[in-house]
């Protein structure tokens, strides 16, 4: 991608031609199985996400989330294991503690919190990715491009 | 069980003349080896916590000093942390010290027990800068505030900690019209040679500090108000931060921000110039220096569950940005959530070292 392309990326108004970037972090044992699942079976999903695939939910952190929204995504999806099902454990459990802070602070301060979200997709919930960003981007086409990236 | 006690307060003498000679014996006799506690700097235009060992060392020091440049915890850090000290060290901490002393010994910052900590009832402090001026001004701070109780700093005005919460010593002011400075602790060595508390004593107290912390209530919510007014959306955070000259000094004051290395100064927010470039032709213009709403939302996202609401953050901003007001009010909206206060307990586990299996979204 040039530096032609990436300008007015995500920068366009709120209405049909609006494309959202949205931001993926996911976790390597299940959502990011759950995206190639997706694909291999030929569902279709807006290509809106920019996926990263991590080693846990666990492994990120508040600042991530923060940074995407300030640094220009309009949305950040961040998909995990099952309760239960962490391949570490504890990892999920404790990112839903620490990412429940990022949605409190940004419900606090009334910095559009929706724009974030946590979704439990474990591998074999191919239809779920699909359907979970389907319904972001949708949110998101709906919120138009976030005001974060201009502070 | 704790034992209480009183320390009269005798012609020609103050409160803090009066604790501090209870101090002095206490160093002097060999129960405590030494005494961390706020001494008068440049002729008491500030005071600042100093470790004594000098029993004769002691006379500019006053454990009721209204005014707080760093806080204590910070130094309690310094001093127990690579190793506590051996020997008794006692040390003088405002609740708010405490408070944050309690955080940063759950965050293995501070060794609590290696230390005894002498509480002192504070009925809040003047900003460094104000401190200074009134001193120079030939004030004294102390009828200053009693005159003007809006000198005080906001952090103080809406202080949650009226109640020591934690304390191997209490110096206790409140309710005793300055004629008296109640102790208690449940070790009789701190307490040798004092008379017990009169009936009243600890009652008087204790309608003071109800009516005290009713007054910062009140306060409060008259702050949230204009926190709800103001500080709301982007623009609001925008214009709270936009004379931020983001020298990262909030960060370097406040007492639960531990880290050797804050993330936010490491490498990963030094770029190449063409990568500047970019987002400055993405966006029209990048502000310089970069990464101010990273640097503040980040810093809240990191410690936001630990903060105690000690306003070091406003007090050291060189440009007058009412830090901690934020802060204060996110924390009173995340805390929650964990069913958390910071600085309450040591016994309440860090909220990010800890979960439930069922709790909080999604589930």
């Amino acid at each position: 991608m040039t530096d032609k392309d990436r300008k007015g990326e995500g920068k366009a108004a709120a209405g049909d031609d609006f494309e959202p970037v949205i931001v993926g972090f996911f976790c390597n044992w299940c959502t990011a199985s759950a995206a190639d699942l997706a694909g291999t079976s030929r569902m279709q999903y807006p290509p809106n996400v920019r996926p990263i695939r991590v080693m846990c939910t666990g492994s990120v952190d508040t600042s991530f989330v923060l940074r995407a929204l300030l640094e220009g995504a309009d949305g950040v999806l961040v998909g995990g294991c099952h309760p239960g099902d962490c391949h570490y454990v504890t990892g999920n459990y404790r990112a839903r503690r620490r990412l429940t802070g990022v949605i409190k602070i940004l419900e606090a301060l009334a910095l559009d919190p929706e724009r974030f979200r946590f979704e439990w997709i474990s591998a074999s919930e191919g239809a779920k990715f699909a359907k979970v960003v389907t319904d972001f981007t949708e949110d998101i086409k709906r919120m138009g491009p976030s005001p974060l990236k201009e502070l | 069980m704790a034992t209480e006690r009183i320390i009269k307060v005798g012609r020609g003498e103050t409160p803090s003349t009066a604790a501090l000679a209870h101090l002095k014996q206490l160093l002097t006799s060999g129960h405590l080896d030494g005494l961390m506690i706020p001494m008068a700097m440049g002729g008491g235009r500030t005071f600042m916590h100093v470790l004594v060992t000098d029993p004769d060392a002691l006379a500019d020091a006053d454990p009721f000093a209204p005014v707080m440049p760093v806080n204590g915890a910070t130094s309690v850090s310094r001093l127990t942390k690579l190793e506590a000290p051996s020997g008794r060290i006692g040390v003088v901490l405002r609740p708010c010290e405490i408070a944050a002393a309690i955080e940063l010994h759950k965050l293995l910052q501070v060794r609590l027990g290696d230390v005894v900590v002498i509480g002192v009832d504070c009925p809040g402090t003047i900003s460094v800068k104000d401190h200074i001026d009134l001193v120079d001004a030939g004030k004294d701070p102390l009828s200053a505030v009693a005159e003007e109780p809006g000198l005080l700093r906001e952090a103080c005005m809406t202080c949650d900690w009226t109640r020591v919460q934690y304390h191997d010593m209490l110096l206790g002011t409140f309710g005793s019209d300055g004629k008296h400075v109640i102790v208690v602790s449940e070790d009789e060595t701190l307490l040798g040679g004092l008379d017990k508390a009169p009936k009243g004593a600890l009652e008087a107290r204790e309608s003071t500090i109800e009516k005290i912390e009713d007054i910062r209530e009140k306060t409060t919510e008259a702050v949230e108000k204009e926190v709800d007014e103001h500080l709301q959306g982007p623009e609001g955070v925008a214009k709270h931060w936009e004379t931020c000259i983001v020298c990262h000094n909030c960060m370097e004051q406040c007492p639960v921000c531990y880290c050797n290395e804050c993330f936010f100064e490491s490498q990963t927010f030094r770029y190449e110039g063409d990568k500047m470039m970019l987002w400055a032709r993405n966006r029209g213009s990048l502000d310089m220096p970069t990464d101010k709403a990273m640097f503040h939302l980040g810093r809240m996202a990191h410690m936001v569950a630990t903060c105690i609401g000690c306003g070091m953050c406003t007090q050291a901003c060189p440009v007058g940005i009412n830090v901690g007001r934020a802060f204060k009010y996110v924390a009173s909206r995340v805390q929650p959530v964990y069913d958390y206060k910071a600085g309450r307990s040591v016994d309440d586990p860090l909220p990010q070292a800890t979960y439930l299996e069922d709790e909080l979204e999604p589930r």
